[in-house]
């Protein structure tokens, strides 16, 4: 039980594969921004920032799912 | 750390109150009005300096036309004044000119009455001596009437030539 | 096998909470945990610091003042950007206070000067009753913030804009805020926090500390920012 418990939580983790790809699209396209009009940044940081806090949530909801899992489940 | 506890909850929630109302009071509250008053006193002192440059280029401009104002005046006094001044003295040249005329003219006129006077006085006593003269010189019984026609007449013959 | 459980035990034991002493009232028994101990410290040295830094404002500012004076201006120009010029001033203190003890809670680890056993300081923030609690509060204040500039019907209004459809989204949204944030600075402090401890574990306590620049500074102000930057977001989408 406790082995399938330990399974589940590590395919929780997984989310972060989602998270990590999303933000790396914002932070590359937000990158590709800022070279192209360098006086936008500070718009260009926040607006990025607002995106990769939002695909990070994935991740963080995963590993929280995880976290309850192997701290509460396993006991 | 994932279990629920109520006085933790409870603990953040009284700590997290009693940080902010700290916070706002000495904090954030005085210094952002600290610095909003010195911004605003800035702002005044900046609009008071370019209040006072614009006085100062107002009084500035109204010096210069009153000074423009009052050399104008000035000018047109000076230049009464000169042709006034002008004037009287051509008048007083002219007066005094007349009056020099005038006392030459009287002074003419003393000098020929006078000398008219002196004439007649002259002929009088040349008349007078030539009468004696002749009395004495020819000692004859004239008629004194017509005698002394002939020594007028000898008189004016001399005082013509 | 006997060295790994005891490096599990000692993971876990860093990550829970310990009930250090206990406050005894009448008829209550109320435990004070860790987490409240290294908060209050984290908050009378601030209340310290802004007290001292605010002491003699005076129209030149000293080095003191200088220092109080960019951070406040720092958080009301975030606030400003956010919420915009007209009611920026209502949040930005609330703002400044959570941005201020975030830094602190979160980074609080590397204040661990002190080897070996005893009170050790770990981040408030890796208990999700304190950052549930922080949540809360951030959406009772934008609540608050509807209510106060949109008026009560105002507010209730928002609920069905721009159609009817959208009550049920709307509802949940005021749910789904607090729960994303608090689980977002959760989940950020305790993994940051559990890959230093391990690291701590596995390695001799002078290599960690380059790591522990990028998990506790780094990660620590960038979560503490974010939840800031999300909070003002929050409230100016209500207010507009």
């Amino acid at each position: 039980m406790s082995g399938l418990i330990a399974i589940a939580a590590a395919i929780a983790v997984f989310t972060g594969i989602g998270a990590g790809v999303g933000i790396g699209l914002a932070t590359g396209k937000a990158v590709e921004g800022v070279a192209r009009q360098p006086e936008a940044a500070g718009q260009i940081r926040n607006v990025m920032l607002l995106g990769a806090v939002l695909a990070e949530a994935t991740a963080i909801y995963g590993l929280v799912v995880a976290l309850v899992l192997v701290f509460l489940k396993m006991g | 750390m994932l279990m629920p506890e109520k006085y933790t909850f409870i603990f953040v929630a009284l700590n997290l109150f009693i940080l902010y109302f700290f916070m706002r009071k000495f904090l954030f509250k005085p210094v952002t009005e600290f610095m909003e008053k010195r911004r605003n006193s800035i702002d005044q002192a900046l609009k008071d300096a370019d209040q006072a440059k614009l006085e100062v280029a107002e009084s500035r401009k109204n010096y210069e036309e009153q000074i423009k104002k009052i050399r104008e005046e000035s000018d047109r006094l000076m230049n009464e004044a000169r042709a006034k001044a002008s004037r009287e003295y051509d008048e007083i040249i002219a007066n005094a000119k007349k009056d020099a005329l005038a006392i030459v003219e009287k002074g003419r006129q003393d000098v020929e009455r006078e000398r008219t006077e002196m004439l007649r006085q002259v002929r009088q006593q040349i008349a007078a001596l030539a009468l004696t003269a002749a009395t004495k010189v020819v000692q004859a019984n004239m008629d004194t009437e017509s005698n002394k026609s002939i020594v007028d007449k000898f008189i004016d013959e001399a005082g013509a030539a | 096998m006997h060295e790994e459980m005891s490096m599990s035990e000692r993971l876990i034991e860093a990550l829970n909470p310990h009930t250090v002493f206990t406050i005894k009232l009448p008829g209550i028994k109320i435990p004070v945990a860790d987490v409240i101990v290294v908060m209050w410290v984290i908050m009378a040295m601030l209340i310290f610091f802004s007290i001292f830094l605010t002491r003699k404002l005076a129209a030149v500012p000293g080095k003191k003042q200088n220092i109080a004076e960019i951070i406040v201006e720092m958080i009301n120009n975030i606030a400003k950007d956010a919420i915009g010029e007209h009611h920026w001033k209502a949040f930005a203190p609330y703002l400044g206070t959570i941005f201020l003890f975030l830094i602190f809670a979160n980074t609080v680890s590397i204040f661990n000067v002190i080897p070996g056993e005893g009170f050790k300081f770990r981040p408030p923030t890796r208990n999700i009753n304190v950052t549930a609690c922080m949540a809360i509060m951030s959406i009772c204040v934008v609540i608050y913030a509807g209510i106060r500039y949109k008026k009560m019907s105002g507010w209730l209004k928002s609920f069905v804009e721009p159609i009817p459809m959208m009550l049920p989204f709307k509802v949940l949204d005021y749910g789904i805020k607090p729960l994303s944030l608090a689980l977002r600075l959760f989940g950020n402090i305790l993994g940051a926090f559990i890959v230093m401890e391990l690291i701590y574990m596995a390695m001799p306590p002078v290599i960690p500390a380059a790591l522990s620049i990028y998990f506790d500074l780094f990660d620590g102000i960038l979560q503490a920012y974010v939840f800031m930057f999300l909070t003002s977001l929050y409230i100016a989408e209500v207010i507009e």
